[in-house]
């Protein structure tokens, strides 16, 4: 019966480039609804906690767009000065489409799961690459859409505006996202013709969070920048900003024409991007058949141009292979598959650039510190020179502060321990490596790299701090007075609070990691689930702050109270708490994690 | 029933391990590697393996075959440790696959049906990697590799990352890394699936030598023709029960002497009424 002529069995995609685009797109829409109707119940929880937050935010944006506009007004007295508010909102939106334009076209376009199906499908390759366009592009689109409308509305109702600039908003933030939406794509199919789709969407992740914390990191630290600036100098610079060659103005002047029913200005201007747009996508699609397939093709043949530069990558050096399992170093002390286990590890987890990118906020938040050492040193009554009895107290919050951001990067390592194996953990299941092995493994994945971090970060902070000093002497920072600051018993003491917090803090991430693995993950940011993320939250603080009181606290105040002999007793008291608590909650968690662990994939 | 085997280096399986403690022995006075022992797995409500018993010799191939579902991966997987088993006991080595799983894993190698692998290591490394699981020295790995690497054609592109390697390249990885350490008892899950007829043929022949050298060999297929010209024994299971077992001889005499394993295995698992609908489609 199956081909039998004149029965139709399952119903055939549609020929016609527009018919086969909104089939294909139809049948997103209906994959997306039902990850949200018929997804795990948290996940619902969450999507409606974003939405509720979204929508406050939404709310402060209006409120925060019309008060801005209602002052402008007031203290230029010219209602046309305030406009600079939608100019800047819809530059803003471009600038945000052009962003999430790349990296969404680049993971619609190349790195979805289904290309190979519809690509060898009988639908046209055109309608393909539009659908995956519109589809992955739809919900950022909308989203930033949404970031724009209000703030918008909130500047329409402080400016009085009628029903032409609502109207005319609604269609300028419409044709706003095309030209973007096309460059991203016209880019990632440019692109991806030389780099390969994975690499690519790996450096592009790392760039932008790059990108996002040199921008925190300067506002972090403009507090003179701040103050100098005038909210009228804000002004005329935004207005020296207003490209005339820019899509986005082009819509603002059109805006405000329209909300002056200036049907010729809102006609010219709108007509002007809507043009810009049309000349940006109709060749794209018309070219994407071709364009769009041959990139694919050379992304499957990009493993034979890799095999072709053989021999000038670092990893491939046979001889690097064989020290894969040779114990060295620390690691001597621990048996071949433990070192295996750690070596692999520390190898995966820096050549795939989505875990670097995590990496790199926690670390902009130690060089933000740093800076804060050199340009603010922490100074009681407004002093100018240095303090030693503050020195061990400094010492203490360079060693809280190295043992955060190094707790930030490497808890995740513990963390997502067991996610990371995903699939791949039946090799460690079927090997002869017993429970407590591995978890000793896991462990030092992520204990080494934080006691290296936290001491390269207390080294820092801690000179930062030296240099400040030295500075504010009459002698200036010469290197001589930077050492001399420099307190080595110090130094080691804020090392040796890290190296133990870390413990603590390691192993209480791997069994909350073996508890709640995630074995079918697909990126990092996937691996840990919200539960995890909210429950790690509330055992770190509760044990680093038994912790880091009960062994920096003597230290931090040794040179301010005179205790007498009961100095003695609140250093031998927070020695034995720090160290024997620290010790209880290592062997408790690993013990956990060892039993977990033998439950995962049953 | 076997292939003639290719001519292989004859350090491919380079040792025959003394035989570990012995439960039974089969009538040719062979010590039982596997042993199954009313194996159950539950998952929930459904029942995946439902009291399977299995005695695999030292040096045989042992053909797993059973219908989508039947319950095949899982047996391995109970078999290897990788799941625990709802009742029964497992044997490997001689070893309880429970009681004593570091010593009964020491002992076996596993290829599952799908490959997944570290992407981000070269296959070099990962065979290194996997050595290093096993306590093989680094030395007698790298010495291994020499031999093994250029047999399966992975010298070439041995140092490139996996992520770049073909479904069948991954395969021969996985089974260059499961030699690497002279396994008494091999598991392999689909073991041919997505191999060229090369790769295929090799992989059969070097499954042969090395059963002929003492390593007990304990694969699934779907593929019954290979299962027919290699294997000593074969067993069917069918809804989480052996249907039936025995050598090809004994199998036909159960199913009223049908010439071929395929009408063996359509009649022993209810598959006839589906040879009828292909027949009416045809």
């Amino acid at each position: 019966m199956i081909g039998t002529p004149g029965r139709t069995v399952v119903r055939q995609p549609p020929s016609s480039f527009l018919a086969a685009t909104r089939w294909l797109v139809a049948a997103r829409w209906r994959i997306l609804w039902n990850t949200l109707r018929r997804g795990a119940r948290w996940r619902q929880v969450t999507y409606l906690v974003v939405a509720g937050a979204l929508a406050f935010l939404a709310l402060v944006s209006l409120f925060v767009s019309y008060a801005t506009t209602a002052w402008i007004v007031r203290l230029t007295e010219r209602p046309e000065a305030a406009d600079v508010v939608a100019a800047s909102t819809l530059a803003g939106v471009l600038m945000l489409s052009f962003l999430v334009g790349f990296t969404v076209a680049l993971a619609a376009l190349y790195l979805s799961a289904d290309l190979d199906l519809l690509l060898a499908s009988p639908v046209s390759r055109r309608a393909v690459f539009f659908a995956k366009l519109v589809g992955g592009l739809a919900p950022g689109q909308a989203m930033i859409l949404v970031i724009g409308l209000v703030p918008l509305i909130g500047h329409g109702l402080a400016q009085g505006y009628d029903a032409w600039y609502y109207g005319a908003l609604v269609l300028a933030l419409l044709v706003l996202p095309i030209v973007p939406a096309s460059v991203g794509a016209v880019l990632v199919v440019w692109i991806v013709r030389r780099v390969p789709a994975h690499r690519l969407g790996e450096i592009v992740g790392l760039i932008v969070v790059a990108m996002t914390l040199s921008i925190a990191l300067v506002a972090g630290n403009s507090r003179q920048l701040q103050s100098a600036v005038s909210l009228r100098e804000l002004l005329e610079t935004l207005e020296r900003v207003r490209s005339p060659y820019s899509p986005a103005e082009w819509l603002s002047r059109g805006l405000v024409a329209a909300a002056r029913h200036d049907a010729a200005g809102a006609l010219g201007w709108f007509g002007l991007a809507a043009l810009v747009a049309a000349v940006a996508i109709v060749p794209l699609i018309m070219v994407s058949d071709r364009l769009y397939y041959d990139g694919w093709i050379r992304m499957h043949s990009a493993n034979l141009r890799k095999q072709l530069r053989g021999g000038m990558l670092p990893w491939q050096r046979p001889g690097r292979a064989e020290r894969l399992a040779r114990p060295s170093g620390v690691l001597r002390w621990f048996s071949p598959a433990t070192v295996a286990i750690v070596r692999k590890d520390l190898l995966l987890i820096p050549r795939d650039l989505t875990n670097m990118a995590q990496v790199l906020s926690p670390l902009s938040i130690g060089a933000f510190f740093i800076i804060q050492q050199l340009l603010y040193p922490v100074r009681i009554g407004g002093s100018d020179i240095p303090q030693p009895f503050l020195q061990p107290l400094l010492a203490m919050l360079s060693a809280m502060i190295a043992s955060g951001i190094a707790a930030m990067i490497t808890s995740r390592f513990g963390i997502t321990g067991f996610s990371f194996e995903g699939r791949r953990y039946w090799l460690l299941q079927a090997a002869p490596v017993p429970r407590r092995e591995l978890v000793v493994a896991k462990f030092l994945v992520g204990y080494l790299p934080f006691l290296a971090l936290s001491g390269g970060l207390v080294l820092l902070l801690e000179t930062a701090r030296a240099f400040s000093d030295a500075r504010a002497l009459p002698s200036g920072a010469s290197l001589g007075a930077v050492l001399t600051a420099l307190d080595p018993l110090l130094l080691g003491y804020a090392w040796f609070v890290c190296a133990i917090v870390g413990a603590g803090v390691m192993a209480i991430s791997l069994a909350l990691g073996a508890a709640r693995p995630n074995m079918r993950w697909d990126s990092p940011h996937e691996m840990m689930t919200p539960d995890v993320g909210c429950l790690s939250l509330v055992l770190y603080g509760a044990y680093t702050a038994v912790a880091v009181l009960s062994l920096a606290m003597p230290m931090a105040f040794s040179r301010m109270v005179v205790l007498g002999d009961g100095r003695l007793i609140l250093w031998a008291a927070g020695l034995v708490i720090g160290i024997g608590g620290t010790a209880l909650v290592v062997a408790a968690s690993l013990r956990l994690a060892a039993s977990e662990a033998a439950l995962i994939g049953e | 029933m076997h292939d003639d085997p290719t001519p292989l280096p004859t350090n491919v399986p380079t040792t025959v391990p003394a035989s570990p403690t012995a439960v039974t022995t089969s009538p040719d006075a062979r010590p039982p590697m596997i042993v199954a022992e009313r194996l159950v797995k539950h998952f929930g409500d459904a029942v995946a393996v439902d009291g399977v018993d299995l005695e695999v010799y030292k040096g045989e191939i042992f053909g797993f075959l059973g219908p989508n579902g039947a319950g095949k991966t899982t047996t391995i997987r109970l078999l290897t440790g990788l799941l625990t088993p709802t009742s029964g006991r497992a044997l490997v080595g001689g070893h309880d696959v429970a009681l004593a799983p570091i010593a009964a894993r020491a002992t076996m190698a596993y290829l599952p049906d799908t490959p997944y692998l570290y992407e981000k290591l070269t296959g070099r490394e990962f065979i290194h990697f996997v050595a290093g699981l096993y306590r093989v020295t680094p030395e007698h790995a790298a010495r291994r590799l020499d031999e093994l690497l250029p047999l399966f054609d992975l010298a070439d592109r041995a140092d490139d990352l996996i992520e770049g390697y073909s479904h069948g390249m991954r395969q021969k990885t996985l089974m260059v890394a499961a030699l690497v350490h002279d396994p008494e008892v091999m598991f392999l899950d689909e073991p041919t699936i997505g191999l060229d007829p090369r790769s295929a043929r090799l992989m059969r022949d070097i499954l042969r030598r090395l059963a002929d050298n003492g390593t007990t060999v304990f694969f699934s297929t779907h593929i019954l023709e290979i299962a027919e010209r290699m294997c000593d024994r074969i067993a069917i299971i069918h809804r989480g029960r052996i249907v039936a077992q025995g050598t090809m001889a004994e199998l036909r005499q159960i199913a009223r002497q049908n010439e071929t394993l395929e009408d063996i295995f359509l009649e022993v698992t209810g598959g006839a009424a589906v040879a009828e609908l292909a027949q009416v489609l045809a």
